[in-house]
């Protein structure tokens, strides 16, 4: 039988899609949060302050694994750098902010929610995922539409480029996924503030952030180098249509991606 | 053969990269469960998760209000109320089977909370809506396990125990099963079976 997720914490149901797991990774989340929280633990209760080091190391592979797992918008990166033509450096900048901006905003979550509004963390973080996930996957479906139609139009008018007006960038896309909070960084702060150690969660947080921006890269850059090799092959075959298909199908799937999971947050 | 390479990175990091919303599980429960018995059987079954520090660090902020680390017991009230008693709709994530039949968990009672090494520690007691009796007792398993897979129930507590009524001692022994969630691949979980009933 079927049920939906609940979030055991608040009583509210969760929306999603899901895919199975690589059975490693379930179990090295849970290894590497206890390692994490044993050697933080070691630095706020005992005042070990080499083991900050350990503890910042921990938290830069956790979230190489977080980022590894589900989520993230790694499936819009696909859609993403499989519909245009793009630099490494244009991954490296995705990867750098989406990471960014995300621990950002489970900053400002924290913040608002707990500094200024004195309010459960819990209830306002749910909200608040709830409602960035509505914006974000709206938006890069607006955003993909926008892309697309540049595509066609640029195709009219200009042969088979992009009208760059039209053209969605990859901050655009950044924005979008970064603004949903990172539910790690959001628990490390919530752990900073019980343990009055925010400074250090702080830290913690730039860890996961960095793990993150290492594993997101890795994943740009294989998606870019993929799509380079794949584009010269094609080309160099004389196959530059079924190029312009793959770029357009790609897009479409960025943005059925897009509407789908609005709706499985309304 | 470079773009071969190319190639075969792309997918194998497309599977790694399991698109999603949002990474499963979200929190990790070290769950222990101490079957009750009564004068016809299994009654109920004590119940105790220790949560994840992290998850942990949300409920002490929201309920430990004057951050003593210590609940009081108006603190615990407020827990119940807030993020306990609603999982009666999910069963508390207990399974109870008879045979492969499934027993529904009732309303849990007797609920605790307290903070324990910077996490939360639940107790409570689950009565069962139809006691298994003493004859089918040794076809019985108890497991906890959440088939959405927002929580990974973990089962380094889980440990043998005999437990003793009037002049029967019951054996449960650790067993694990494996079972698919949804969507998320098939996971193992752990619970108790009852596996002798000795006389006194």
């Amino acid at each position: 039988m079927s049920s939906p997720a609940v979030n055991p914490l608040t009583g509210r149901g969760v929306s999603e899609i899901s895919i199975p797991l690589p059975g490693f990774l379930k179990d090295l989340g849970f290894t590497l949060q206890g390692a994490l929280m044993d050697t933080a633990g070691a630095v706020t209760d005992e005042g070990a302050v080499g083991k900050g080091l350990a503890a910042f190391g921990f938290s830069v592979i956790f979230g190489i694994i977080h980022i590894i797992g589900p989520g993230h918008g790694k499936l819009f990166t696909i859609g993403y750098f499989g519909s245009r033509r793009t630099s490494l450096s244009e991954g490296l900048g995705l990867s750098a902010l989406v990471n960014i901006l995300d621990s950002l905003s489970a900053f400002l979550v924290v913040f608002a929610a707990y500094g200024i509004l004195s309010v459960s963390l819990r209830s306002a973080g749910a909200s608040a995922d709830r409602i960035t996930r509505m914006i974000a996957y709206g938006a890069v479906a607006l955003l993909g539409a926008g892309h697309l139609a540049g595509h066609f139009h640029g195709s009219h008018h200009h042969g088979n480029h992009e009208n760059p007006g039209r053209r969605m960038k990859p901050w655009m896309l950044a924005l979008s996924v970064g603004m949903i909070p990172c539910p790690v960084s959001s628990a490390l702060l919530a752990w900073g503030m019980v343990n009055s150690a925010l400074a250090f969660s702080l830290l913690l947080v730039l860890g996961v952030s960095f793990g993150g921006m290492i594993a997101m890269t890795a994943f740009s850059f294989a998606l870019i180098g993929g799509k380079a090799g794949l584009s010269r092959l094609l080309e160099k075959r004389g196959l530059s249509r079924s190029l312009h298909i793959i770029e357009v199908g790609a897009m479409i799937f960025l943005i059925l991606i897009g509407i789908s999971l609005f709706l499985t947050v309304l | 053969m470079k773009k071969r390479v190319w190639g075969g990175l792309v997918i194998g990091l497309v599977f790694l990269h399991a698109p999603n919303l949002s990474a499963h599980p979200h929190m990790w429960i070290r769950g222990r469960l101490i079957p009750e018995l009564g004068r016809r059987g299994l009654e109920s079954v004590r119940v105790i998760w220790d949560i994840d520090e992290l998850t942990s660090s949300y409920l002490i902020l929201d309920y430990d209000t004057d951050g003593d680390k210590v609940l009081s017991p108006r603190e615990i009230a407020d827990v119940k109320t807030g993020s306990f008693n609603h999982l009666v709709e999910v069963d508390y994530y207990l399974f109870v089977e008879v045979g492969g039949k499934m027993v529904s968990p009732g309303r849990a009672g007797d609920f605790s909370a307290a903070i324990e090494d910077g996490r939360i520690i639940y107790e409570f007691t689950v009565p069962l809506s139809k006691t298994i009796r003493w004859d089918d007792l040794t076809d019985a398993g108890l497991y906890l396990f959440d088939r959405t897979f927002f929580i990974d129930f973990r089962d380094e507590d889980m440990a043998d125990l005999t437990v003793s009524h009037g002049t029967r001692d019951v054996v449960f022994r650790r067993s694990r099963m494996r079972s698919s969630t949804q969507g998320w691949g098939m996971v193992e979980f752990s619970g108790l079976e009852a596996v002798s009933i000795n006389r006194g």
